[in-house]
């Protein structure tokens, strides 16, 4: 018995993601009412499969050792385009469209960090003004849609989950195969946990940053589309101010690292479910939802602090002991 | 003459310190929407000194808290900030509930000499921005403070072991970046009289913009206030011509965006160029 | 055509701008050899190896590799991998997050039908890791290993990728003496296999116990080539810097004055314990131990970067507590550390301005720092610790090693310390510098300094400590001093042997 509980105190040690989750799902259930419902659990998963995308993609930008801030305009950028193009030139070239421009955020992106080597920060951060601007410059006001079909899809559900879940759930599970499965996957890790080595082991480091950039940007293109198919409309102001501060949210509350190498998918997918459940608790307190960044904000420094000290205290200083002295003097 | 009104320049120096530092702080946004909202409000209270002094005071402690956690805990500022930035906003809310906030029976006070005044010809504002300037560049480049904080910005552990307590240096850092912005919110309120929620908003990437487009080095070390000023100056002009010229508030964050890019890849063109001129790899 | 030799390096030239890295170098290398590559810091070992690697590429055309008896020009590092000339470098290159096995596979991870076969990773890795004795869960991240498996997983990794050549830079700075016979143990084995090994070491000591042959560079030049059974430590150090080295450690002849610093009963959780001891002005106190004894925990206690959970600091006579570096150096102490990149030099600024950091609070002028003298310090200490530097304004990114725990020396000299402790102050550094340096210590011994000198080379601290103390485990297990500092009792100490007392000035 006493095993078990070694085991699951292991566990929950490496993957802090975890207890966060529960405690945060217990409390929730436990002090608000109509919280602990099918349909409200429904009601959360519905609400957070766009911003799932968005850290899913995130997530492996930040597993490279890098951020991008521009998603959220990018996302905004994209489902203007969307609902805008579709009377111009038909829904599907507008939708692909969209996609092939966040590929090519991506890959200007990767390039100008790897290439020119410019900061990801100032990179990303660029992209953002840059990005609000054309989107403002394309429209002022909010893009009414007019494909019906459109906005069917992601009314339709599956087996009692909204299809945009099922999408969210799709991009967690094949990012998460990739991140374990390919080598690309690998060489994310060995990049963002340790550029230098990964260089002299004979890894395109700059490929591989520059992929992640175009699957992060990609990922906010689908969900800019996902917006517009749910809204059946678009407003420029989509993912501004703060997509991007959520997306990088989910990921380091759930365990990945900020500084790369660790983490992986599911960690993020706990972190989202944990914020949607919080923004959820204050709907349901009725909360204005002036509050939602004030509580993020405490989360942030929270998982920050945790981070640091959890962190250090599963792996050794740098000082190695010798092995076989005196058990007092080992660290843990 | 306007351009230098801008409040951006007063954040400046600050910001500069906190980037020199090798640190962000992203919260200077929204820490300027409090203080402009809470100084009209407490003014229609409790009068204009107490409620500077209030001011003040929460941005003091929002840069102490800021600083504690960066300089004492070692946490990232970039982080840290972000999530200052969504409490400060939320607070801003909370104390203008919800509304504009607009100053009241203000005419006659004094307050408002600060923001609409004249030197001479020159306005008040603009004087205080000079010299605030010039103050915090001699501190920077000629003091022992500013020496310091140069070198932690640039290997802190080492200028801990150099007897440099960087982390005292760093908190102030970040205590002065809360106090100097909530000033520049009581500089904004008595120009202006009235403050929406979001009156800082994407203050603190513009900021950082003319900062670094005034050389100083994104991960600390180096830079300069003055140089900082200039850069926001330049970014200011190039807004203000986009407005002359009849075209939209979008044109101008394209143009930032492009801006910086060009700025820093050039900058790094010229520093790696440093670099290789003197002296070579060694083996 | 039959070779004899694996590797021909001829005429081999490579320049950076305003420096000739190597000058028309021949390197020969049969297979099963050991080579070592000595040479002072610049003198141009590493950059001859990382020619050889594929990381630089020779000059025009006049250099030529010849590499199992053909003409080859390795481009890019994975050409020279792929050829099976593997470089393990000396800062570790090794992802910490990762596994083991992981990262002895690192860039070349095994697919199957287009996905990583985990399976076969592991084996493999289990595979070699069995063919150099380490024990290690293939599974186990690496950041939680020690240092010294660390390494290992390094060489594994470059048996793993089948080196035919393996280029070892420094490979025992981090090791223990077991793990060093382990490790020699090793390479004996590759020798047998077939396996060339290029050895880059100071430690000459090791060059002669495990080479065959060494080759000396001096200033980009070949300057020697011996074969190690047939010469001395003496002549191949000679090849190096054009003069001998007699009277290699001075002992300084400073009659102990007053006591300066006493320590009782120090302890800090998990690192030391009971530590007990004193230092008088005018006294060189060595402090040696294997790595990872916790020599560097407790002078990091002393200046306060750390602090003791108890015990008690007499300073002066008067006790006191230090909680932080400013605190220190008000009291006059200076601390050299160990890592003189990361904990030593702020490498993005001037040789002036770094050589100023401490000292900065007492040169103000009327509120404003004297900038004059700043300069003056830098002069001064240029000077007297015969800094190599173009000028007071280059930055000290660029300078050599030596000239670089030069300023952080100076640095500290500036402001004329009671105490200077030094961590490991010439570790890395060619044999020239070395000797200034220590030359330097006795001479502040003698002008009154007490000093505190961790060094985990028995030569160094056998030559330079009046009294000695040796740590173990976090421990203080003797305490030496006079006639009674010489390897076997250090020894005896360090490994907890019974002394043979019938023999005790045995060396």
């Amino acid at each position: 018995m006493s095993n078990l509980f070694t085991w699951i105190t292991e566990k929950f040690r490496k993957n802090t993601i975890i207890p966060i989750f529960l405690i945060v799902f217990l409390v929730c259930s436990f002090f608000i009412d109509k919280f602990f419902s099918l349909g409200n659990f429904v009601n959360i998963l519905g609400q957070n499969a766009e911003k799932g995308i968005l850290a899913a993609g995130m997530t492996f930008v930040i597993l490279n050792g890098y951020f991008d801030l521009s998603v959220g305009t990018l996302m905004g950028l994209t489902s203007c385009l969307t609902v805008g193009l579709t009377p111009v030139i038909g829904l599907i070239p507008s939708i692909l469209l969209a996609l092939c421009l966040g590929a090519a955020v991506g890959l200007i992106n990767g390039l100008l960090v790897t290439k020119l080597k410019i900061n990801a920060f100032i990179v990303t951060l660029a992209g953002m003004t840059i990005f609000r601007g054309i989107t403002y410059m394309y429209t002022q006001q909010t893009v009414r849609g007019s494909s019906k079909a459109f906005y069917e899809l992601s009314r339709g559900s599956f087996l009692g989950l909204p299809n945009p879940v099922w999408i969210c759930l799709a991009f967690i599970l094949l990012g998460q195969a990739v991140l374990y499965f390919t080598r690309h996957g690998r060489n994310t890790y060995a990049a963002g946990g340790n550029m230098s080595s990964a260089q002299n082991a004979g890894i395109n480091v700059d490929r591989t940053v520059i992929l992640n950039f175009v699957i992060c940007s990609f990922c906010a293109a689908v969900a800019g589309v996902m917006y517009a198919s749910k809204f059946n409309s678009a407003s420029p102001t989509l993912g501004w101010p703060d997509a991007h501060m959520l997306a990088i949210a989910a990921v380091v509350l759930g365990g990945t690292k900020l500084s790369g190498g660790y983490g992986n998918m599911f960690y993020t997918l706990g972190g989202l479910c944990t914020l949607g459940m919080i923004n959820n608790a204050m709907n349901l307190l009725k909360l204005s939802s002036y509050y939602n960044t004030l509580v993020m904000g405490i989360i942030l420094i929270i998982v920050l602090y945790m981070d640091i000290v959890l962190r250090e205290q599963s792996v050794p200083s740098k000082r190695a002991n010798i092995p076989g002295a005196p058990k007092k003097l080992q660290k843990e | 003459m306007s351009t230098i009104r801008t409040t951006k320049i007063r954040i400046a120096p600050n910001t500069t310190y906190v980037i020199i530092g090798g640190n962000f702080d992203l919260s200077v946004g929204s820490i300027l929407s409090f203080s402009t909202v809470l100084v009209i409000q407490l003014f229609n209270i409790i009068g204009p000194v107490a409620a500077m002094l209030a001011v003040v005071f929460m941005g003091i402690l929002f840069g102490l808290i800021s600083g504690l956690l960066v300089g004492y805990l070692r946490l990232n500022s970039m982080i840290v900030t972000l999530g200052m930035m969504g409490i400060v906003q939320a607070l801003t809310y909370f104390v203008s509930g919800g509304k504009n906030s607009v100053l009241k029976n203000a005419e006659t006070s004094w307050f408002l000499q600060i923001g609409q005044g004249f030197v001479g010809f020159i306005p008040t504002l603009v004087v205080i921005c000079l010299i605030t300037v010039a103050i915090f560049e001699i501190v920077l480049k000629r003091t022992v403070f500013g020496s310091q904080l140069m070198s932690v910005g640039g290997n802190q552990i080492a200028s801990r072991f150099s007897g440099v307590n960087d982390r005292k240096l760093v908190t102030l850092t970040f205590i002065l970046s809360g106090m100097m912005t909530a000033i520049a919110g009581i500089m904004l309120a008595s120009r202006v009289g009235s403050a929406q929620n979001a009156i800082g908003e994407g203050y603190e990437m513009d900021v950082i913009a003319g900062v670094i487009l005034g050389g100083a080095s994104l991960t600390g070390g180096s830079g300069s206030v003055v140089k900082a000023f200039i850069g926001i100056l330049i970014l200011r002009v190039l807004d203000n011509g986009f407005v002359m010229m009849g075209l939209p508030y979008s044109t101008q964050w394209l143009a930032n965006g492009l801006i910086i890019l060009v700025v820093v890849c050039v900058d790094l063109q010229s520093k790696r160029a440093k670099i290789q001129g003197k002296g070579g790899g060694k083996a | 055509m039959e070779n004899e030799y694996i590797l021909e390096m001829r005429h081999i030239t490579k320049s950076f701008p305003g420096v000739t890295a190597l000058d028309d170098v021949d390197l020969k290398l049969r297979p099963g050899e050991v080579l070592a590559l000595c040479g002072e810091n610049g003198a141009g070992k590493s950059t001859l190896m990382k020619v050889l690697a594929g990381i630089y590429q020779p000059d025009s055309d006049k250099g030529e590799i010849y590499y199992q008896g053909q003409r080859r020009i390795f481009k890019a590092p994975v050409e020279a991998k792929q050829a099976g000339i593997i470089m393990v470098f000396q800062e570790l290159s090794l992802v910490m997050d990762l596994s083991v096995a992981e990262n002895i596979y690192l860039g070349s991870l095994p697919l199957k039908h287009g996905r990583i076969d985990w399976k076969t990773l592991y084996e493999d890795a289990r595979k070699v890791l069995a063919e150099i004795k380490c024990d290690v869960d293939p599974k186990t991240p690496i950041g939680s290993l020690p240092i010294a498996q660390r390494q290992m997983v390094e060489i594994a990794r470059g048996i793993a990728l089948g080196a035919k050549i393996l280029i070892l830079d420094e490979p025992t700075s981090s090791l223990t003496d077991k793990e060093k016979d382990v490790f020699f143990e090793n390479i004996r084995e590759l020798k047998q296999k077939g396996t060339s090994v290029i050895y880059i070491s100071h430690k000459m000591d090791e060059i002669m116990e495990i080479s065959d042959r060494a080759m000396v560079l001096r200033d980009g030049k070949a300057s020697g080539d011996f074969a190690t059974a047939n010469t001395t430590i003496d002549e191949i150090i000679q090849c190096m810097i054009g003069r001998s080295i007699s009277n290699y450690y001075i002992k300084n002849k400073a009659q102990p004055g007053e006591e300066l610093l006493r320590v009782e009963g120090l302890c800090r959780e998990g690192q030391y314990e009971d530590i007990s001891f004193s230092v008088r002005r005018g006294e060189i106190v060595g402090l040696y131990g294997l790595v990872g004894a916790g020599r560097t925990e407790i002078v990091e206690s002393l200046f306060g970067i750390t602090r003791p959970s108890r015990g008690d600091i007499y300073y002066k006579g008067k006790k006191i507590q230090i909680r932080n570096s400013v605190q220190a150096v008000r009291h006059k102490m200076a601390f050299v550390p160990e890592n003189r990149k990361e904990q030593g030099l702020v490498l993005g600024e001037t040789c002036r301005k770094n050589i100023s950091l401490v000292k900065l609070p007492w040169i103000k002028k009327g509120g404003f720092v004297d900038t004059a003298k700043t300069f003056e310090i830098y002069e001064e200490y240029r000077h007297k610790l015969k800094i190599n530097a173009a000028s007071s304004e280059q930055l000290t990114a660029q300078l050599s090693g030596g000239n670089q725990q030069k300023i952080v020396l100076g640095k500290w000299l500036a402001i004329q310390p009671d105490l200077l402790i030094l961590d490991e102050p010439t570790r890395g550094i060619d044999i020239g510098a070395k000797a200034d340096i220590h030359r330097f210590i006795s001479q502040l011994a003698e002008e009154g300094m007490a000093v505190i000198l961790i060094s985990s080379e028995m030569p160094e601290i056998i030559g330079v400590s009046n009294r000695l103390l040796c740590i173990r485990d976090g421990r203080i297990c003797a305490q030496l001093s006079g006639e009674d500092i010489n390897e076997q009792r250090i020894i005896n100490a360090i490994m907890n042997q019974p002394e043979d007392r019938s023999n005790p000035a045995a060396s």
